[in-house]
């Protein structure tokens, strides 16, 4: 049953994800990569509420 | 109290009287679709036909309330009846009818349960305070200009006609015809909720072209992004036509999108060439996404050879249709202007334009100014339209990162026709509140690249989440702190008499204006919010430039007896005492000061002068004067 439901999901990322992306199956972005989205993340957030508070 | 009901009332019967022949006609076209889908495309396509229709009516010179009033009454009796039936059909099959079912279209499964209901409470708080802002009286500067005052002047006309001293008047006004609709209803509140209905559209809009991409749950996710954006919730108060704009192009990029996916159905292609064809009825800036459809067509050209007949024949269908529905707005300016999207490109044409203009761009066109072109759009909105057309900074922090994010089908296709619009936007016009139809698209990139963050460790992940949750709680804190002033006015414990009177500058003139003015009396003013005098209200720039009667004045004194002689009763002089926003030009103001030194018998006589502090912050002075 298990196997069966994850080749079902298989079929449907394979459906919706572009075909031949070769980062599909890749289960996560880690080392710096996710540390850079991170921090791009905060950065914009820190900045906008920093332009809020500067401006108001 | 009674007052917002009414006004909702209103808008409740336009909705219904929208819904009858839109369901018509979609239940004549499809029997299979879903109950979002079915309401979506029926609301969407009726309310076309109601502008559409209003449009006929004005060019044939047959607007009438009473008219409008009945024919609406008696189609949203219909629409009732349907909406009841379908609600019945639809309550009765609903283990039948689609699911949001974890196993399907979805790479990464259901949104959690929390994340959901807790992003859909965000985006109803957002909506509920922008419902309640959009109760309140209209105060948008825009609005007062021509948004409401041209319906207004056309419904009172009886038809449209040219007004040769009003810019806006020859702009494409499909959705100033929902507001006419409104007017001819309740009024100005009526009419402003309509903008707040196309808001609710651009959101469904924006989940019905993200279904086929992120799949049924999450895709939920994108309209509630789009609800959030602040420049959304903001324009849903005010009765602009931004909003409705993005609502038509996301409605027409979903059915393009449906027809491309959906090979074989063209029927998808007509509805796509009709929101198109609404879209370029709405507001000029529908048309910078012809070139980038135009490099969509061709990369799908190039893609797909098997399809390019199919491709031809659907830009066949789709220029056709979409001409047919938004082509009499650009007959009509070109009749009148000389220039189908007149002022703009006016140069280009060799025609005179309005003068004055300020620097639309202030981005360069130097490689930082590019590159940090997003960045200063979100941090500093101020110098790109003003902070209430923001798109808030979830753009800005997602979109970058979905390159570490695995590529969706649909996604790339909408990503390059997005970026062509924007090397258009950065060209030609950096308004923030331009960049309002791409805001579907860049949603469906916020919500991917959130499912993907899943995809990240730990700590990164648990840092990025609360970040984005941040953001989405200031999306909704926005639209709840403007609408702090306005629910006292939306309860009807404020008069909405009094409530113009704290905030909109040219009421009380408006008011000793109306109750002293007879039926010839003429306004010449300074100032372009006309919406709330009763009487024709010419602007006194426009009319300068053209007529040069400043020129034609032998002595100061002939200042009453030439603008009689061309018409006018009374002037409206407006000027900014101290604070930043628009400076009159002081020509007028001068005339009538130099009128009053050369003969106090014959110049303009005073009736009301007072000082306001505007809504930008400003100090303003205005004076009413009737001519002599």
């Amino acid at each position: 049953m298990r196997r069966r439901l994850r080749q079902a999901r298989r079929s449907v990322a394979a459906a919706l994800l572009d075909a031949g992306d070769a980062r599909t199956d890749e289960p996560t972005i880690s080392g710096w990569r996710a540390w850079l989205v991170a921090t791009w993340i905060v950065v914009v957030l820190g900045a906008y509420l920093w332009g809020i508070v500067s401006t108001s | 109290m009674l007052d917002s009901l009414l006004s909702l009332l209103a808008v409740f019967a336009i909705l219904l009287c929208a819904y009858a022949p839109g369901r018509i006609a979609v239940r004549h076209a499809w029997s299979d679709l879903d109950p979002l889908t079915t309401v979506i495309w029926s609301m969407a396509l009726g309310l076309l036909c109601g502008g559409l229709v209003l449009t006929l009516l004005a060019i044939a010179g047959l607007l009438d309330r009473v008219l409008i009033a009945l024919v609406t009454i008696g189609t949203a009796l219909g629409g009732a009846v349907l909406l009841y039936h379908d609600v019945c059909e639809w309550m009765a099959h609903r283990k039948s009818l689609p699911r949001l079912k974890p196993d399907t279209r979805s790479p990464v499964g259901l949104p959690g349960r929390g994340m959901l209901f807790g992003a859909l409470g965000l985006a109803l708080v957002a909506l509920v305070t922008s419902l309640v802002s959009a109760l309140a009286p209209p105060t948008a500067g825009d609005a007062l200009c021509y948004h409401l005052d041209l319906p207004k002047t056309f419904l009172d006309a009886g038809g449209l006609h040219d007004l040769p001293y009003d810019e806006n008047a020859t702009y494409p006004l499909l959705t100033e015809m929902w507001y006419l609709w409104g007017l001819a209803l309740n009024g100005g509140v009526a009419a402003q909720l309509m903008h707040w209905v196309a808001g609710v559209l651009l959101g469904v809009a924006a989940i019905e072209l993200a279904r086929p991409i992120l799949g049924a749950p999450w895709s939920l996710l994108v309209g509630v992004v789009v609800w959030l954006v602040p420049g959304v919730s903001n324009q849903m108060t005010a009765p602009l036509n931004d909003v409705a704009l993005a609502a038509f192009t996301t409605l027409a990029l979903a059915a393009g999108q449906r027809a491309w996916m959906d090979a074989g159905d063209r029927r998808w292609y007509l509805i796509a060439g009709l929101m198109w064809g609404g879209a370029a009825a709405t507001k000029y800036t529908a048309l910078l996404f012809v070139p980038a459809l135009v490099v969509v067509v061709a990369y799908q050209w190039y893609q797909c050879p098997g399809r390019r007949r199919e491709l031809l024949l659907a830009m066949a269908t789709v220029a056709c249709v979409a001409i047919s529905v938004a082509g009499v707005w650009y007959l009509r300016a070109t009749w009148h202007r000389g220039n189908p999207v007149y002022p703009f490109m006016s140069d280009l044409i060799g025609m005179q334009g309005p003068a004055g203009h300020a620097d639309k761009t202030p981005l360069g066109m130097a490689p930082l100014d590019w590159w940090t072109g997003a960045w200063q759009a979100t941090m500093s909105p101020e110098r790109f339209g003003g902070r209430g057309h923001e798109l808030g900074p979830l753009f800005l922090a997602l979109l970058p990162t979905l390159m570490f994010a695995r590529r969706l089908r649909g996604q790339g296709v909408l990503l390059v026709l997005a970026a062509v619009y924007c090397v258009q936007w950065y060209v030609l016009r950096q308004n923030v509140r331009f960049m309002l139809p791409l805001v579907p698209i860049g949603a469906i990139g916020v919500v991917w690249m959130g499912v993907e963050l899943r995809r990240l460790a730990l700590w990164p992940r648990a840092i990025a989440s609360a970040a984005v949750v941040a953001m989405l709680a200031l999306g909704a804190l926005f639209p709840l702190l403007r609408s702090r002033d306005k629910v006292q006015v939306a309860l009807g414990i404020e008069s909405r008499g009094d409530y113009l009177e704290r905030n909109e500058p040219t009421y009380r003139a408006a008011q000793i204006a109306n109750q002293i003015m007879t039926g010839d009396a003429r306004l010449l003013s300074q100032d372009y919010r006309a919406f709330y005098f009763d009487c024709p209200v010419t602007r006194e720039s426009s009319f300068r430039r053209r007529s040069h009667y400043d020129q034609q004045l032998k002595s100061p004194a002939n200042l009453g007896r030439t603008l009689r002689a061309r018409g006018f009763t009374h002037v409206l002089l407006a000027e900014t005492v101290s604070g930043p926003g628009i400076q009159f030009d002081p020509t007028l103001r001068r005339l009538v000061d130099a009128a009053s030194v050369a003969d106090a018998q014959s110049a303009p006589l005073r009736l009301l002068a007072y000082e306001v502090v505007d809504t930008d912050g400003a100090r303003r002075r205005y004076k009413l004067l009737a001519l002599r």
